[in-house]
């Protein structure tokens, strides 16, 4: 069930007729069950899977609590963290790792007689949710939270439709209070709630889903484009994947809004970073800031010399780039991103966490240059293979002609991509939720309907899945 | 008076679109008003051509009315399933019962086999809902609920029914089109003019640009790829036609004979690479149980004639030439006059 579909709609709608007509306990249990219905829409063998994943870390994380010793606390922890990673391992790497053995094996000349293979399908949203459940029981082993003991609540916390198939990954330290206290509800709320979701699902339905066409086209095995077209197909992906995946973090966000719910913010217009090492301050920060906290600050973090430090933001990338996904161009990805983080701290230093940059020269060249390294990266995401990478790169250095230019894909690529770009800087204005106070309450809905007559007009005829539900 | 504005704005800024839509004619020359308008000005209409843009490429309706006498229409377009047909052959007959009455429903049948799609398949295709959209009824929704449609489209043609009043919500895929097109021609002229770009391939084919037919360069090579992986598609799942009771033809077949009239099956010449998939075994069998079931009983009649063309005379493999138009229309005027010599 899609987020922008019809089915969806009837659904949100029907779950909000019933939540706001019952008390809390009860709101808590609607929300359960439309989270297990919501997952069970996917494939309905996935939710045994959730369900045993829940049950595994509420346990664990109980234990965890009441344990004495300190050897037995991890032990618990080691054996939480160990199912956890082996749903993930077995369901999203198992493939990847048999066809790579297998590789290696013919590579080597070795005969291999076991030839396994299984066809394993990746349960939608395993890593977002084995992710939350994970950071769950490390911090109830930190004891930086005590565990709940409404196994109800916290199946919840686990199951919560709005992120729970593409994130935000959120800390329990946000999310469960509000599961658990009764929450308030403020018309404020519903607009910011109604505005992300309108917002979200014009980056996703319009920008997102256009862009696609044009990527597609560009990146189709077989075809053999020219160097501008090239670069068309690699800036429409940025946009295409900023479109998709904030777009639909943003109806995440709004949904949960309606609900009376604050899920944390996920993007912060990551394209208009100076540095690497900004971009992941802005780009999937529930991601980034989980990989922080609990990889790469438990590595050593940055305290322990240059040489480690490097080393722990290759460890910490290149595991952020398995995440993604079973394939070595994720891994290739990963390390790309380790690489560039340690090449920009060896040469400027960490960087200072001034948010929003003064606009002059020098910020705008530094914004340029570090889009086209992120973009770069994308390349390598995107890539049907390591040599279709290898061929564009080519391409953009010995084939490029302004003479050239694919006039319909340039333009599909600077309206839509312009179009996001225009109305996210009209409207993010540092605060996502209070953009819509700075106009005038009348301004405000005239731009919220053209947002829908946009969507509704101009979204293709075939909708495209959510890039991040692979993930 | 402040909260009454969040009503009245989004009203007001929805009528100004909804009027520009109307005002911008996309919506104008639609399916079922081309041919509704097309009823003011006829006494009669005598025959109808419907199916797929192979019938729009192939049928030059003056042609076989000049060759006939009689008064035809050719409803054939790309891209539509039979079930859209069947709503809109329906809508006509009510709305010109005396008009329509003994009308011949000239429906294509390559290699003698009709299409064969029932009424648990798709009813529209995913470009342009709105053709079944706009002669579809509320009490339809019951029999496309009982389909094995997707649940997702089902509600999809639910929603835009209701909204059918509204051109801008009914012509949603037209208005896209025509405002995207529009707006990348203007971008390509601007860069042309200073020398960027290359003017993207406008060279037209020999295709007639009726029915939804691509006739530039780039839309003949889409379309000849599109039909080489779509026959390849159909041939790896091809199964024996089972039920041709709840077939959209068999409705046809009842529908027609409701109104007077009768449905009459005609040839369609193919391309070989869409030929193949109606040369197997199975295939084979359905049209010799079609043939013994249907047109030996009478149930159902056919034009006799022979016209085939070779592949060059298929330039995006689908379609036939526009210049082999008026042959074949002709052949199809006189295997009907043959039939029908009154």
């Amino acid at each position: 069930m899609l987020f922008n579909s019809y089915l969806f709609l009837i659904f949100f709608l029907l779950i909000v007729g019933i939540y706001i007509n019952v008390k809390h306990r009860s709101q808590n249990i609607v929300l359960l069950l439309a989270s297990y219905v919501f997952y069970g829409t996917w494939d309905w063998r996935f939710l045994f899977l959730i369900l045993a994943s829940t049950f595994v870390d509420y346990y664990l994380s109980l234990k965890i609590y009441q344990s004495k010793s300190q050897k037995n606390s991890k032990r618990l922890l080691f054996l939480s963290i160990f199912f956890n990673l082996g749903l993930l391992g077995f369901f999203k790497y198992f493939g990847f790792f048999i066809d790579s053995a297998n590789q290696l094996f013919n590579l080597l000349g070795v005969e291999n007689t076991a030839n396994l293979r299984l066809n394993i399908i990746l349960p939608v949203g395993i890593s977002f949710y084995t992710f939350q459940t994970m950071s769950y029981t490390i911090d109830v082993a930190r004891k930086k939270i005590t565990p709940i003991r409404n196994y109800l609540d916290y199946s919840l916390y686990v199951a919560f439709f709005p992120q729970l198939v593409a994130g935000p990954i959120e800390r329990a330290k946000n999310l469960i209070p509000q599961i658990v206290n009764k929450r308030h509800y403020k018309i404020s709320n519903i607009r910011s709630g109604l505005w992300l979701v309108s917002w979200g699902l014009f980056k996703k339905v319009v920008v997102a889903d256009n862009l696609a066409i044009v990527v597609d086209k560009i990146f189709r095995t077989g075809v053999e484009p020219d160097g501008i077209s090239c670069l068309i197909g690699i800036y429409a992906f940025a946009f295409q994947i900023y479109g998709d995946f904030s777009g639909y973090s943003d109806i995440a966000r709004g949904i949960s809004k309606l609900l009376g719910f604050n899920l944390m913010v996920n993007f912060k217009i990551p394209y208009l970073s100076r540095n690497p090492q900004e971009f992941w301050n802005r780009w999937h920060i529930s991601l980034s800031s989980w990989l922080k906290d609990y990889l790469y600050i438990p590595l050593g973090g940055s305290r322990l010399g240059n040489i480690l430090t490097y080393r722990n933001l290759i460890i910490t990338m290149v595991l952020g780039g398995i995440w993604h996904g079973a394939a070595w161009s994720f891994i290739i990805w990963g390390l790309y991103h380790g690489l560039l983080l340690m090449i920009h701290r060896f040469m400027f230093g960490s960087y200072s966490k001034k948010e929003y940059p003064r606009f002059n020269i020098i910020e705008g060249i530094k914004i340029i240059t570090t889009f086209n390294f992120i973009c770069f990266g994308w390349l390598i995401f995107r890539a049907n293979s390591v040599e279709q990478a290898m061929f564009f790169l080519k391409q953009i250095f010995t084939s490029s002609s302004l003479a050239q230019i694919q006039i319909h894909s340039l333009f599909s690529l600077i309206f839509f991509a312009g179009m996001l770009w225009i109305l996210e800087f009209l409207v993010q204005n540092r605060d996502d939720l209070k953009s819509l106070n700075y106009y005038r309450p009348e301004l405000a809905i005239s731009f919220i309907t053209c947002i829908w007559i946009g969507i509704y007009i101009l979204a293709p005829s075939q909708g495209q899945n959510f890039i991040y539900f692979q993930f | 008076m402040r909260k009454l504005l969040f009503v009245i704005i989004p009203i007001v800024i929805f009528l100004v679109a909804e009027l520009a839509v109307r005002q911008w004619g996309y919506t104008k020359t639609s399916w079922y008003r081309g041919l509704s308008s097309h009823m003011k000005t006829v006494e009669k209409l005598d025959v109808i051509f419907i199916g797929s843009s192979r019938v729009a490429a192939a049928i030059d309706s003056n042609v076989f009315d000049i060759k006939t006498g009689l008064t035809s229409y050719n409803i054939g377009v790309g891209p539509s399933k039979l079930q859209s047909h069947y709503f809109l052959l329906r809508k006509l007959f009510k709305e010109y019962p005396t008009k329509t009455k003994g009308i011949k429903v000239l429906l294509e049948a390559p290699y003698m086999l009709p299409s064969f799609t029932n009424w648990s398949d798709q009813w529209f295709a995913d470009e342009q809902p709105q053709y079944l959209i706009n002669v579809l009824n509320f009490a339809d929704l019951s029999k496309l609920f009982q389909s094995d449609i997707d649940l997702e489209k089902k509600l999809l043609v639910t929603f835009r029914k209701l909204f059918d009043w509204s051109y801008l919500f009914s012509y949603r895929e037209r208005i896209r089109n025509g405002v995207l097109s529009k707006m990348k021609n203007l971008f390509q002229r601007s860069l042309l003019q200073i020398g960027i770009g290359k003017k993207q391939e406008s060279k037209q084919v020999d295709l007639v640009s009726a029915g939804g037919i691509r006739t530039d360069a780039i839309g003949v090579n889409l379309i000849k790829e599109r039909t080489i992986t779509s026959v390849a598609k159909r041939m790896t799942k091809q199964k024996p036609i089972k039920d041709w009771g709840n077939t959209v033809v068999s409705s046809l077949i009842t529908l027609s004979k409701e109104s007077g009239g009768e449905l009459i099956l005609f040839n369609m010449p193919l391309s070989t690479i869409q030929g193949k998939e109606y040369q197997t075994e199975i295939r084979h069998n359905d049209r010799e149980f079609f043939q013994e079931t249907y047109l030996q009983t009478d149930i159902i009649k056919a034009l006799t004639f022979r016209a085939s063309y070779p592949d060059k005379e298929f330039p995006d493999l689908l379609h036939l030439a526009k210049s082999k138009r008026v042959d074949y229309t002709t052949i199809v005027s006189n295997s009907f006059f043959k039939m029908f010599p009154n």
